[in-house]
C-alpha cells in the first residue's frame, strides 16, 4: 500500500482531483477495494487480449464512481496493450441513429483511440504506420511491394463490411508515405476516423465507394478490432460512458434502436462472433432497471442482463454482463481520504500532512454542512480536501483544526442532469383541437 | 154381613193405598232408590272397616342418619310375609311358551320375564304373581295378579276408576281386564286411570320395603332389582307426571331408593336424576347440607339438579324443546360463573328430614328420618344465583333454539353447532377441534374455508355470522384463526384460504388495533405484492419478511404471532397494490420511505429483481408517490449490498415509520479494516499490471528482420540504444539518431524518420512501445515537439 509513487503519477491523481475529475493516470493510487470487480474486469481484457471478446454494463449512482472504474480498466487495458476507444454518449453520439450521431460517436471514439505510449487519444495514425511498417519490412524480406503485403494481410478483413475499402484505405496510407502525399495520408486517416461525410468526397480522395456511416459504425470498430491486432496490439476496448443519455432519449423509437444495438453487441460478445473487441458501458441504475425507458424496457436485453438466479445470500457470479458499483459509504470514504492523503506524501507515512482524526474530523465537517451527499457524491468533497492538503503542505506550521474551521465545501449538484429526460419526443404528446 | 163388610174395607184399604202410591210423583221414587243405595254402601264400608280395624298397624316412626356405616336397610318394618321367587319359563309351543303360573305359590316377576295371564302376554315384569301372598299386616297382598281370578272376557271400552287404595282381588273383572291391558301394553296406555298407577306402586313398594330388607330371603335379588324400579318410576313419573296425586309418592319411593343406594359423601357423585316436579327430593337436600357441613362448593351436577328443582326451569320454549341442551348449558356457565363451584353458607337450624308414606299401607314400613345436615332447600339467594345462570344458559339457547324452529336441519349441522360454547358440542365435533388445536400446535397452516368446515362435518358454507361463529369457538377451544372476520369484516369465500395458529389470550382486536400493528400488517402485504411478482413468494422472501417480523420487537409477540400467520396466508393470497392503495396513501412520507425501501428489499432477496418485479416496483412507488429514480437507486443499493456485503439488509425498525434518522458520524471500524484488507489486495493486483518488475522479458518481440539482416541481429543488439534489444535495425539506428538531441520538433523528427524510411508514428509507437517494455516508460513525450524521457536516460545511466 505504501510503495513508493512516482512523483509523475501524484502529480496527476492530485491535478485530476484538484479539478474536480477523474484521473485518467494513476487510478489505481487510489483505488480502493472492489477487488473483485477489477479482478473480473482483468479476466475480461485477458480474453480481448487472446482475441475473445467480452461486454461488461457497469452499473452505479452518480458518484459511486463509474467513470473512475472505466478508467482504471482504460489503463489496464493500455498495460495489456490494448487499444482502447473511449468516449462518454451524448445527444449528438448514440450507437444508433439515422442522423450522423453514431458517426459522431464513432469519430470521437477514433479521436480519442489510444495506446500505451499515446494514452491521451491520437494513436491511430501510429497504429495503421506501425501495421504498414511491419508490412514493409516483410515485403521487403520478401522482395515484394509493401502494397501486395497489406492487401495480403488484410484479405480475410475484406469479406466484413466496409473491409475491401478497408484495405484500400490503409493501402492508400502507405502509397501516400511512399509518395511523400501528406493529402492522402491525411485523407486515410480522415477516412478511418470516420470523418467522411459523402461518399463523393471519398471516391474523390482515396477511390472508395463506402465511407464509415451511422449504419456501419459497429461493422466498422469489429474491423477495426481486427486491424489492431493484425498490427500488433492485443485487441481492441471500446469504452462508453454516459449510457443515460441513450435512457433520456424521448424518442422510443430512436432509444429501441440504440438498445438493439447494444443487444447485437451484447450478443457477438457472448456468441464470440467478434475477434478480440471488447465494450465496457457506464450507466446509471435507472439506465438499467427503468422497465419503461431503461435497457429493461428492451424484452431481448432483459433476459441477457437479468443476474444468475442461483447467486443469491451472498454467492456471487460475476459472470453476468453487468457488474454493480456500490455507492461509497463513509468507510468507504475514509479509505479513500486515507490513500489520497498517502499519494499526496508519495507514499510516506511520515510525510503525511494530516492525521487520521484528521480525516475524521474533515468527514464530520463535511458531513455538517452537506449530510449524507458528502460520501455519495465525493467530487467536491474530495476537491476540498485535496485543497486542505496543499494549503497544509505549502504551510508547514499551519494548524489543520483551524482550517478545517474555515473550509468550504459545496454540494454536488452534477447528478441531477442524469435524471433529465430530454423534452419533446413523441410520447404522450397532448394536443387541443 | 160383618165378615163380608170386614173383607170389603180391607180391599178398600189396598186400592187406597195403591191409589196414592200411584200418586206419588216419579221424582220421589227416584230418590229414594238413590237414598237406599247409598244406605247400603255406607252399611258395607263400616262392617269391612270393622273387620280390618284389629289388624291394622300402627305406623312405625323411623329416625335415621345416612352415614356410612348405618344400614339403609333398618328402616324397613321387621314383620314380613315373605313370596317365594319363582323363575319363569319362557318356552312356549310355539318356541315361545309360556307359563302358567303355579295355582299355589306368589312371586315377584323378574323385569325380563314374560307371563300370561288371562290370555294376555305381560312383558316386562315388576310385580307380583300367584296366590296367597299376605302382607306384613296379615292382609291379603293387594298388587298381587292371581291368574286364577275372573277377568272380562270381552274388550272393556270403559276404563273404569279404581279407589287410590285398590287392591287387584277386589277389582271388577272388567278392571282387571283394565289392569292386565296396561301391563301387558308395556305400561304406556297414557289414559290409565291413577288407581291402577297406584296398584302397580304398591308391587313396587312392597319389592324395595319388604324384599330388599336386610333379613329377607330374597335380598339378593330384590337389591339389584333397586335401578331397574327407581329407572322405573321416573319413566312413569315422565309419563304420568300430569297425575298429581301419583307424583309425591312415586317421587318418594325414588327419592328413597337412590337414598338407600347412595353412599356417603353423596355430593361426590353426580346425582342421580329426579323427573322435574317442584319437589327437592331428600337426596338432593342431604347432599346440598353435607356441601354445606363439609364446605366444599356445590359441584356443577348437583346445582343443576337443585337448580331444576325450580319449576321455571324448563319453562322458557327453547328450554322445553331441548331440556338436555339446557342442561348441558347450565353446567358450562355455571362452571364459567363459578369456577370450583357455588360455595353455600347458611346457619339455618332446620336439618334435612325424609318422610316416607306408604301407599301400600298394609306394609306398615313409614319412614320419617331426619339427618344431621342443614337443609338448604329454603334458602333464598343460592337459588337465585342458579337462577340467573339458568337465564343465562336459556340466553344462551336461545339462538341455536329459533334457527332450529327455522331451519332443522341447519341446526343439526355445523350452523347449529356455532350458536353453542364449545363445552357443549357433542363429543364428536369437540374432538375435531381438540384434533385441531393439535394441529396448530406444530405450527401454523393454511387451510380453506371449505377443508375447514368439512372437518366439522358441514359441506354447505357458512354465512357472516356463522364464520363469526366458527372463529370464536375456535378461539374458545384454542385456535386462533388469520384473517380476523370481526376486524376485516368480510366473511371468506369457500375457497379462501384461512391461517390457524394457537391462540394467545393477549391477541385481542384491542392489542391489534394500533398504528404500529396496521403499519407492520401493510408493510407484510405491500411485500407480499412486491413477492408474488414473479409469481411466487419463495422462501428467502418468506425468510426476509418472517425475519422482519422479529426484528419488530416494538410489536407484543403475541402480535408477532398473528403476523407471522398472516404472512403465511400472504404466501398464498396475496393482496392487490389496489386494495393497499388507499391506505398506503394515508400513510406520512417518512412510513412511505421507508416502505419504499422494504418493497426494493424483497423484491430482490430471490435475486435480482427481475423485470416483472421492478414494473410492480414502479407501480408501488407511483402508489407510494415516491420519484421513481429512489426505486432505481434502491435496487442498485440492495443488489450491490447483496453482492458485496453480508450486512443486515435495510428494512423499516419500526412498523409503519421511517428508519433511525441519521445520528452523530461514526464510522464502522471492522468495515474498514475490511476494506484496507480489500484496499491491499486490489493494491497488489494493479501494483502487477502498472508496475513491472526490474528486468523483465519483452512481452513481444518485434517480428523478425529479414534474413540478409539475420546475421547482423546480434550486432544491432549488441549496439541496441538503451537496452532496447526488440528493435529491429532502421528502429535501432533511429533511436541513436533521436538521442541526440532532448527535444526535436515534429518536422525534424519526419525528416529524421524519412532517413531511416520510417513512417514516424509508427516508429515512435514501435520505439515507445518497447521502452514501455523494457524500462516501464516510454522514451519520448509530447507530438510538437518532441522531448526526450530523460528519466529514462537517468535511469539507464545508473
Amino acid at each position: 500500500m505504501n510503495a513508493q509513487i512516482r512523483p509523475k503519477d501524484r502529480d496527476a491523481v492530485v491535478q485530476s482531483l484538484r479539478a474536480g475529475v477523474v484521473p485518467r493516470a494513476g487510478q489505481h493510487l487510489i483505488q480502493v477495494g472492489r477487488t473483485r470487480e477489477i479482478e473480473t474486469l482483468i479476466a475480461d481484457l485477458d480474453r480481448v487480449a487472446d482475441g475473445g471478446s467480452t461486454f461488461r454494463v457497469v452499473i452505479g449512482e452518480y458518484g459511486a464512481g463509474k467513470t473512475f472504474f472505466l478508467n482504471l480498466v482504460r489503463a489496464i487495458a493500455l498495460e495489456k496493450k490494448i487499444v482502447v476507444a473511449s468516449a462518454d454518449l451524448n445527444p449528438d453520439r448514440r450507437l444508433h441513429a439515422s442522423g450522423g450521431q453514431a458517426r459522431s460517436l464513432y469519430a470521437e471514439l477514433m479521436r480519442n483511440i489510444s495506446t500505451r505510449t499515446k494514452p491521451d487519444g491520437g494513436a491511430l495514425p501510429g497504429i495503421v504506420e506501425r501495421f504498414i511498417a511491419n508490412a514493409t519490412t516483410e515485403a521487403k524480406a520478401a522482395g515484394v511491394s509493401a502494397e501486395s503485403v497489406i492487401r495480403q494481410k488484410l484479405e480475410h478483413l475484406t469479406e466484413m463490411v466496409n473491409g475491401y475499402d478497408f484495405a484500400d484505405v490503409i493501402a492508400a496510407y502507405c502509397r501516400g508515405f511512399e509518395q511523400g502525399n501528406d493529402q492522402l495520408k491525411a485523407d486515410a486517416v480522415r477516412w478511418l476516423r470516420g470523418e467522411f461525410t459523402t461518399k463523393t468526397d471519398a471516391r474523390a480522395a482515396l477511390g472508395v465507394r463506402s465511407i464509415v456511416d451511422d449504419a456501419s459504425m459497429y461493422d466498422q470498430l469489429k474491423l477495426m478490432a481486427r486491424f489492431v491486432r493484425l498490427a500488433g496490439f492485443g485487441g481492441l476496448l471500446v469504452s462508453l460512458d454516459e449510457l443515460v443519455n441513450l435512457y433520456k432519449l424521448a424518442n422510443a423509437q430512436a432509444r429501441n434502436s440504440n438498445y438493439e444495438q447494444i443487444l447485437r453487441i451484447l450478443n457477438d460478445a457472448l456468441q464470440g462472433t467478434a475477434v478480440g473487441l471488447g465494450f465496457i458501458l457506464g450507466g446509471t441504475p435507472e439506465f438499467l432497471l427503468d422497465s419503461r425507458r431503461g435497457l429493461y424496457s428492451y424484452p431481448a436485453l432483459q433476459g441477457r442482463l437479468s443476474q444468475n438466479t442461483f447467486a443469491t445470500e451472498g454467492l456471487v457470479d460475476f459472470s453476468g454482463p453487468v457488474v454493480r458499483l456500490a455507492s461509497l459509504t463513509p468507510e468507504d470514504f475514509y479509505v479513500l481520504l486515507q490513500k489520497i492523503r498517502d499519494v499526496y506524501a508519495l507514499g510516506d507515512p511520515d510525510k503525511h500532512l494530516l492525521p487520521d482524526q484528521g480525516l475524521f474530523s474533515f468527514m464530520e465537517h463535511c458531513s455538517n454542512r452537506l449530510g449524507n451527499a458528502y460520501f455519495r457524491t465525493p467530487r467536491t468533497t474530495i476537491t476540498s480536501f485535496v485543497n486542505l492538503l496543499a494549503v497544509l503542505e505549502q504551510n508547514p506550521g499551519a494548524n489543520w483544526p483551524q482550517l478545517l474551521g474555515g473550509l468550504a465545501v459545496a454540494p454536488d449538484t452534477g447528478g441531477d442532469a442524469d435524471l433529465k429526460v430530454e423534452d419533446g419526443g413523441d410520447e404522450l404528446a397532448t394536443f387541443k383541437l | 154381613m160383618a165378615k163380608k163388610s170386614g173383607g170389603g174395607a180391607a180391599l178398600f184399604v189396598i186400592i187406597g193405598v195403591l191409589a196414592l202410591l200411584a200418586a206419588v210423583p216419579k221424582e220421589v221414587w227416584v230418590g229414594l232408590a238413590g237414598a237406599l243405595l247409598v244406605g247400603v254402601s255406607v252399611y258395607l264400608f263400616v262392617k269391612d272397616k270393622k273387620k280390618n280395624g284389629a289388624q291394622q298397624p300402627g305406623l312405625t316412626k323411623t329416625s335415621s342418619h345416612l352415614e356410612p356405616d348405618s344400614d339403609p336397610m333398618t328402616w324397613y318394618p321387621t314383620r314380613i310375609d315373605e313370596p317365594v321367587s319363582v323363575a319363569a319359563a319362557t318356552a312356549s309351543p310355539q318356541g315361545h311358551k309360556i307359563p302358567t303360573a303355579s295355582p299355589e305359590s306368589a312371586h315377584w316377576v323378574a323385569h325380563d320375564d314374560e307371563v300370561r295371564i288371562a290370555g294376555f302376554i305381560i312383558p316386562g315384569g315388576m310385580f307380583y304373581m300367584g296366590n296367597g301372598l299376605k302382607a306384613p299386616n296379615g292382609q291379603r297382598e293387594v298388587s298381587l295378579v292371581p291368574p286364577t281370578l275372573p277377568v272380562a272376557a270381552y274388550d272393556v271400552p270403559y276404563k273404569r276408576e279404581l279407589p287410590w287404595t285398590p287392591s287387584y282381588w277386589q277389582m271388577h273383572p272388567d278392571q282387571r281386564r283394565t289392569y292386565l291391558e296396561w301391563l301387558s301394553g308395556g305400561r304406556l296406555d297414557p289414559f290409565i286411570p291413577v288407581g291402577y298407577l297406584f296398584l302397580f306402586l304398591s308391587g313396587l313398594e312392597r319389592r324395595v320395603r319388604v324384599d330388599a330388607r336386610k333379613d329377607s330371603a330374597h335380598v339378593a335379588e330384590a337389591t339389584r332389582d333397586l335401578p331397574r324400579i327407581a329407572n322405573e318410576l321416573r319413566r312413569l313419573l315422565a309419563l304420568y307426571g300430569r297425575f298429581r296425586p301419583f307424583v309425591r309418592p312415586a317421587l318418594s319411593l325414588l327419592d328413597l331408593i337412590e337414598l338407600v343406594q347412595a353412599s356417603d359423601p353423596l355430593y361426590v357423585r353426580p346425582p342421580p336424576q329426579f323427573p322435574a316436579t317442584g319437589h327437592i327430593p331428600a337426596y338432593i337436600r342431604l347432599a346440598l347440607g353435607q356441601c354445606v357441613l363439609d364446605k366444599v362448593p356445590v359441584p356443577p351436577s348437583l346445582a343443576l339438579a337443585w337448580a331444576k328443582t325450580d319449576p321455571g326451569f324448563y319453562s322458557s320454549a327453547p328450554g322445553q324443546r331441548f331440556p338436555q341442551l339446557l342442561d348441558a348449558l347450565f353446567v358450562y356457565r355455571y362452571g364459567q360463573v363459578f369456577k370450583e363451584g357455588m360455595l353455600v353458607r347458611t346457619r339455618t337450624s332446620t336439618r334435612v328430614s325424609f318422610k316416607y308414606e306408604l301407599v301400600n299401607r298394609a306394609l306398615d314400613a313409614d319412614v320419617d328420618a331426619t339427618f344431621e345436615a342443614p337443609d338448604v332447600s329454603g334458602l333464598v339467594t343460592p337459588l337465585r344465583k342458579l337462577r340467573d345462570v339458568a337465564q343465562e344458559a336459556t340466553h344462551l339457547l336461545s339462538p341455536y333454539s329459533r334457527l332450529a324452529l327455522k331451519f332443522e336441519e341447519r341446526a343439526a349441522a355445523l350452523d347449529g353447532l356455532l350458536l353453542l360454547p364449545v363445552g357443549v358440542w357433542p363429543e364428536s365435533a369437540r374432538q375435531s377441534m381438540a384434533a385441531m388445536e393439535l394441529r396448530t400446535r406444530i405450527g401454523p397452516f393454511v387451510i380453506t374455508v371449505r377443508d375447514l368446515v368439512l372437518h366439522f362435518g358441514s359441506l354447505h358454507l357458512l354465512n357472516k355470522a356463522s364464520m363469526l361463529g366458527l372463529q370464536a369457538a375456535l378461539a374458545s377451544g384454542g385456535v386462533a384463526m388469520e384473517p380476523d372476520i370481526a376486524a376485516t369484516g368480510r366473511s371468506p369465500d369457500i375457497d379462501d384460504p384461512l391461517v390457524l395458529f394457537p391462540a394467545v389470550p393477549e391477541d385481542t382486536p384491542e392489542a391489534r388495533d394500533t398504528p404500529l400493528y396496521k403499519g407492520a400488517l401493510l408493510t407484510l402485504q405491500l411485500g407480499a405484492v412486491v413477492a408474488m411478482a414473479d409469481g411466487t413468494m419463495n422462501q428467502p422472501e418468506l425468510q426476509v419478511m418472517d425475519s422482519q417480523i422479529g426484528r419488530w420487537d416494538v410489536l407484543p409477540s403475541a402480535s408477532q404471532k398473528r403476523l407471522r400467520a398472516h404472512l403465511l396466508l400472504l404466501s398464498v393470497a396475496a393482496p392487490t397494490l389496489t386494495g393497499l392503495r388507499t391506505r398506503l396513501n394515508a400513510l406520512p412520507l417518512p412510513a412511505r420511505e421507508s416502505l419504499g425501501v422494504f418493497s426494493a428489499t424483497i423484491a430482490q432477496v430471490d435475486g435480482e429483481a427481475s423485470p416483472d418485479e421492478i414494473k410492480v416496483l414502479e407501480k408501488v412507488y407511483k402508489v407510494l408517490a415516491l420519484d421513481a429514480q429512489r426505486l432505481y437507486s434502491e435496487l442498485h443499493a440492495t443488489a450491490s449490498q447483496l453482492r458485496t456485503s453480508t450486512r443486515p439488509l435495510g428494512a423499516p425498525a419500526q412498523p409503519g415509520f421511517g428508519n433511525e434518522l441519521p445520528g452523530e458520524l461514526q464510522l464502522d471500524h471492522a468495515r474498514i479494516a475490511e476494506l484496507h484488507e480489500d484496499t491491499n489486495r486490489v493494491s497488489a493486483l494493479l501494483a502487477n499490471i502498472f508496475v513491472d518488475d526490474e528486468h523483465p522479458a519483452p512481452a513481444k518481440p518485434a517480428p523478425p528482420a529479414d534474413a540478409t539482416d539475420a546475421s547482423s541481429a546480434p550486432q544491432a543488439h549488441a549496439a541496441a540504444p538503451l537496452g532496447l534489444v526488440a528493435l529491429d535495425a532502421a528502429h535501432a539506428a533511429f533511436v541513436t539518431s533521436l538521442l541526440a538531441r532532448a527535444q526535436w520538433s515534429r518536422a525534424e523528427l519526419l525528416n529524421l524518420a524519412a532517413t531511416f524510411e520510417l513512417m514516424l508514428d509508427g516508429a515512435l509507437e514501435q520505439v515507445n512501445d518497447t521502452s514501455f517494455d523494457v524500462h516501464d516508460m516510454p522514451l519520448t513525450e509530447g507530438d510538437d515537439p518532441v522531448t526526450v524521457n530523460q528519466e529514462l536516460l537517468e535511469k539507464h545511466s545508473q
